[in-house]
């Protein structure tokens, strides 16, 4: 299935859910459940609450599905919601990002030139090592492959925000994956 | 990581889904929505037209329409946010909303007729509103259904 037969399939299953069809939305959890739960897993700090994050992620798309006005944004609307719960659960626990010592401007922003499949493959190994804000721009931007303006839209700030979280993750995955780097490298 | 799998996951979301667009709760919510108003609308004609009315029997009156109107709130909120009812929902909720608003404005209409007296009156004419509000939500419901059964259509689904 190519990118367009998905987004397709899921328009309109979106537009058969929004007419009231409960297939569509049997049909639509058993499409997204699986990604909805990895990409929860690489946010929640533990199994428990990724299953928590995912199911009140999905109990806002069933509650707000009805307004969605972009049948066709439905996987950008699904992730954004999940950003919003892993917010609201972050707050809940009134956890603050760690303080890393790096100085932004010492750091050039990235230019917006599409995920990178080794470097998509080290970052799943790093990910624990960063903070929510920064493991989440890395998740959507090199394993979900949404582009900085998406992930802008997703997470509500500047996409020059968005750009410096991401160089800012990726330095501190390069401090922390570099030592594994060499032998995922030679695979 | 995750402890549980993904089918645990997609058997909760699927009941989570049923729960949610239960069609009993929310059917019971627009009865309640329906009943609230023709309620208020009574209690609020009897209000307006009777100024004659102890003043005791006043305060229990407009107490009994605070709640009249606490119950359409509350109404409203659960089909907008906790069980949002879907285009097709909405054509059938509109559809009876305007069955039953016009049947309570019916009624007032043969009171006034038949006793003449100005509380029926002022039933009538705030019957006729909630007709006019169910019948602007009937048609709306139908675009709707209509714009999203054409996109539907548009991209090959049946």
């Amino acid at each position: 299935m190519t990118p367009d037969d998905d987004t397709r399939a899921d328009t309109l299953l979106v537009l058969r859910c929004q007419l009231g069809e409960r297939g569509a939305f049997d049909a639509l959890v058993t499409r997204w459940a699986a990604p909805l739960l990895g990409h929860a897993t690489r946010l929640a700090v533990d199994g428990h609450a990724a299953h928590d994050l995912a199911q009140e992620t999905w109990l806002r798309v069933v509650r707000g599905i009805a307004g969605l006005r972009d049948a066709a944004g439905f996987r950008g609307w699904l992730f954004g919601i999940a950003h919003r719960v892993a917010m609201d659960q972050l707050r809940l626990r009134y956890a603050t990002p760690e303080d890393t010592g790096l100085v932004l401007e010492d750091i050039a922003p990235p230019d917006d030139e599409g995920p990178d499949p080794d470097v998509a493959r080290l970052v799943a190994a790093g990910l624990d090592a960063l903070s929510f804000v920064e493991r989440e721009v890395v998740v959507l931007f090199h394993l979900e492959a949404f582009t900085l303006a998406e992930i802008a839209g997703m997470t509500g700030v500047p996409v020059g925000t968005v750009k410096s979280r991401l160089f800012r993750a990726r330095t501190l995955l390069r401090l922390h994956v570099a030592p594994l780097a060499p032998e995922e490298m030679s695979r | 990581m995750n402890d549980r799998p993904a089918h645990d996951l997609e058997t909760s979301l699927h009941a989570l889904t049923a729960r949610v667009l239960s069609a009993r709760a929310r059917a019971a919510h627009v009865a309640l929505l329906v009943a609230s108003a023709c309620m208020s609308a009574l209690l609020a004609a009897l209000l307006l037209t009777e100024p004659a009315l102890p003043s005791r029997t006043v305060i229990a009156f407009g107490v009994l329409l605070a709640i009249g109107m606490g119950w359409i709130a509350y109404a409203t909120w659960v089909l907008r946010a906790r069980r949002p009812l879907m285009a097709r929902d909405r054509v059938v909720a509109s559809g009876l909303a305007l069955a039953a608003t016009a049947l309570f404005t019916a009624g007032m209409f043969s009171w006034s007729l038949a006793t003449g007296q100005r509380m029926a009156h002022a039933a009538t004419l705030l019957g006729a509103a909630l007709v006019l509000v169910a019948a602007v939500l009937l048609v709306q419901a139908r675009r709707t259904r209509s714009r999203l059964l054409a996109r539907v259509r548009a991209l090959g689904g049946t």
